[in-house]
């Protein structure tokens, strides 16, 4: 069981350890620094407050991850939300303001040659359905296994096998079409 | 051009490998520890026992309320009426004719 109420130097170093795997999770989710950070205090404020609910049965980076991915993904559905609320009011009301923000987006650890194609792949990836997205993400930018995206996400690793067999034809495609339309 | 485009997904699709993580902000343990003052002490759950003992006493002080007020209903239709009780202390209800 973590208790951090009583030995504040223990929290400090629980966030030294996971804090870069916290972090880059909600980043490749949200494919934005601010909100990653934002998303990341959230995590450990979490972890603070329900330290006496973990019981030691998965891992902490388990745990934490799972924090993480859930809590990035309600940012995500309230970000849409909001889209969707600024789009139907930007045709009553024109307030000159953009309705997305959706930018280039390229994790600052890609490769920098790699940098632009990096870009054209984020894109994609963020228009995958959410568990292919987070699938895809935890094998290929975390590096775990299909055991370990299992535990975290709670489905069996046969379904994992085929939600990241279905994430990769999807973005073939994606791909594919967008090669044909810029070539 | 088949070719070509297939080799143009596997790069994009490859171009994750040998990424290196990003380091988040260096300050986060401050900044958690801030928020965490900001948040408002944790609110004890109400005890059973408290809550039946309130019900208890406005239930008391209903019944009471009732009471009293069904006494001085029924006192007030078979009281004596306005007219005895001047009678009885000698007074003078003048004031109550008009001039």
């Amino acid at each position: 069981m973590l208790n951090f109420r009583d030995n504040e130097q223990a929290f400090r170093d629980f966030i030294t350890q996971h804090q870069p795997r916290v972090y880059n999770t909600a980043l490749n989710l949200l494919q934005n620094a601010e909100d990653a950070e934002e998303i990341t205090q959230d995590v450990f404020i979490e972890a603070w407050n329900k330290a006496h609910t973990f019981k030691g049965e998965a891992q902490v980076s388990t745990w934490l991850y799972r924090i993480a991915i859930n809590k990035s993904i309600d940012h995500l559905r309230s970000k849409k939300r909001k889209k969707r609320f600024a789009f139907l009011t930007s045709l009553f009301h024109d307030s000159g303001e953009p309705i997305s923000d959706a930018g280039d987006f390229v994790h600052p650890g890609v490769v920098t040659e790699n940098r632009e194609k990096a870009a054209i792949l984020y894109k994609a990836i963020d228009k995958l359905p959410e568990t292919q997205k987070i699938a895809f993400l935890l094998s290929e930018t975390a590096g775990l296994s299909y055991a370990e995206i299992s535990e975290i996400t709670g489905s069996s690793v046969s379904s994992i096998e085929s939600m990241l067999f279905r994430a990769r034809k999807n973005l073939r495609g994606m791909l594919a079409d967008f090669y044909k339309k810029e070539g | 051009m088949k070719k070509n485009q297939e080799q143009w997904v596997d790069d994009i699709l490859g171009s994750l490998q040998g990424m290196q993580a990003a380091e988040g902000n260096p300050h986060l343990h401050t900044r958690v520890m801030a928020r965490l003052q900001q948040q408002l002490p944790d609110r004890q759950p109400v005890q059973l026992k408290w809550v039946y003992a309130m019900a208890g006493i406005f239930t008391i002080m209903l019944l009471l309320n009732v009471l009293g007020w069904s006494n001085n209903s029924s006192k007030s239709t078979t009281g004596v009426d306005i007219e005895t009780v001047l009678n009885e202390y000698n007074t003078d209800n003048s004031y109550t004719s008009l001039p």
